[in-house]
């Protein structure tokens, strides 16, 4: 073998080895609101971390709770004084993995539809978790959303008995993150 | 080494390595985030402490109401009905352009005063990537006296009915239910009744609330203020003590105090009566705020 080959080698190893690449954001969006016929309270956070290792189809994201803002005034405080308790559960996590990531190219800028199952954490209550995303490919940025509804309950979140007609049982979620590959 | 055995190790290193790129990926990611800034929420449950402003302030595109009334000395006894018959009170409304600044307008039925208020924060409290101990910002208030003149035939000019107090408000929450307030203040009055009184004060304040449940607190305060006792009156330090209660959108402070003044110079400058002596009166806040819809 001659240094020729071996140099050809080499970069196809470390071809392979990027390969196993990651995607990475530290400003995906949430956003939430609550509707009832009295009122609708709703907020929006931008600081949403994520990490996707398309090797494996593992998928990591991480809310700060406190980074969440909240245009109705004084809302802000009670979200996280009273409902989220920010200062005991600082943060919601999502970890979970890509079920049948194989069937589709994730450098398609198509969208397509996928199921991600896993645990969401919030509040300090671990549920099990399955939701549709859609994905696609745009110029190497791989986008992902999904809408979702929380049941406030099934998080060990309590609505004092005054409130009750103003703070929905189930919450709408919605998601959107752009991951950008990781470089080495 | 042949190139075969370099190739080898070669191919070692790099499968070690996309294994370990394998590695936790929460862990990974926690990482990559660093620490965020996080801010300490709800130091005070309103914008004030109970006479006096606290750190709080109006969120931005918020707009405040705030009404203050204070009942005469419970010592006027039933022929006044504990005070009920005398009572002074404040209309105020506060706008907040961004998050940091407040403006405010206020009437207070003490000397048909008209009172211009500006609030911003310069520190908040956070834990974090940036460590800040307190939250400070600073209140500059300039009151109107709109009484008329005792003597319209003297040459009078506006600014003998103006007085300003300023103040620097730092405040900490220290845990989850108690926070602290320290209220240097600075006091100007361009004119005072008598001679032997003072135009300039400086005044002491101590706040502090203690959170007994969620939205229920127990709300303390005291000014030390500078004596300016004259031949005729003496002026004693206010001490206010009482309870605010939170709902969705309004906050109600329930309290007795010493002080018979509601504007800042009215009851730093003006308290005549000794809480010591039982010589108090029951006051009332009541704050409310409403949200101007944002763009997004």
């Amino acid at each position: 073998m001659n240094l020729r080959q071996l140099f050809t080698v080499i970069m196809v190893l470390l071809a392979l080895c990027g390969s196993a690449q990651k995607y990475m954001t530290k400003t995906g969006y949430v956003y939430f609101k609550s509707h009832t016929d009295a009122i609708d309270i709703d907020g929006s956070n931008n600081k949403v971390a994520a990490m996707f290792d398309a090797s494996s189809g593992e998928i990591v994201a991480i809310v700060l709770i406190k980074a969440f803002e909240l245009p109705l005034a004084t809302a802000d405080k009670h979200f996280n004084e009273v409902y989220m308790e920010s200062d005991d559960y600082p943060k919601a996590t999502f970890k979970g993995k890509f079920v049948n990531l194989q069937n589709v190219d994730i450098n398609s800028n198509e969208t397509q539809e996928l199921d991600v199952e896993g645990v969401l954490s919030l509040h300090g209550v671990d549920k099990p978790f399955v939701q549709k995303v859609n994905i696609s490919n745009n110029k190497g940025k791989l986008s992902g959303t999904c809408s979702m509804k929380i049941n406030i309950d099934d998080f060990g979140i309590t609505v004092p008995e005054n409130v009750k007609d103003r703070v929905a049982k189930v919450v709408d979620v919605k998601v959107e993150l752009t991951l950008e590959e990781v470089k080495k | 080494m042949t190139p075969v055995k370099i190739l080898i190790s070669l191919f070692l290193i790099i499968s070690v390595c996309s294994i370990s790129a394998q590695d936790d990926l929460e862990a990974l990611l926690m990482n990559e985030m660093g620490e965020e800034v996080e801010y300490e929420f709800g130091t005070f449950i309103s914008n004030n402490v109970l006479n006096n402003h606290s750190t709080e302030m109006t969120n931005k595109n918020g707009i405040g109401f705030r009404i203050s009334h204070k009942f005469g000395s419970l010592k006027s006894g039933p022929a006044a009905f504990y005070g009920f018959d005398n009572a002074i009170s404040l209309f105020e409304v506060n706008y907040a352009p961004v998050d940091w600044w407040n403006i405010g307008l206020g009437r207070s039925t003490v000397n048909e005063s008209m009172n211009a208020y500006t609030k911003f924060r310069i520190a908040r409290q956070s834990t974090g990537a940036k460590v800040m101990p307190v939250s400070v910002a600073m209140l500059l208030v300039a009151n109107c006296v709109t009484t008329q003149f005792e003597d319209e035939n003297r040459n009078n000019q506006l600014a003998e009915r103006l007085d300003y107090t300023s103040q620097l408000l730092i405040a900490r929450k220290f845990g989850k239910n108690f926070s602290a307030q320290l209220t240097p203040t600075y006091i100007h009055r361009n004119l005072v009744k008598i001679k032997a009184d003072l135009n300039d004060l400086v005044a002491l304040g101590f706040g502090a609330t203690y959170k007994i449940k969620q939205h229920f607190s127990v709300n303390a305060e005291y000014f030390w203020v500078q004596k300016h006792n004259t031949p005729s009156t003496e002026y004693f330090n206010p001490l206010s003590v009482g309870v605010c209660y939170q709902t969705s959108r309004h906050a109600f402070e329930l309290f007795v105090t010493n002080s018979n003044g509601i504007t800042e110079t009215q009851f730093l400058a003006n308290t005549t009566n000794d809480f010591l002596k039982g010589d108090v009166r029951i006051g009332f806040n009541i704050a409310t705020v409403f949200t101007l819809k944002s763009k997004k």
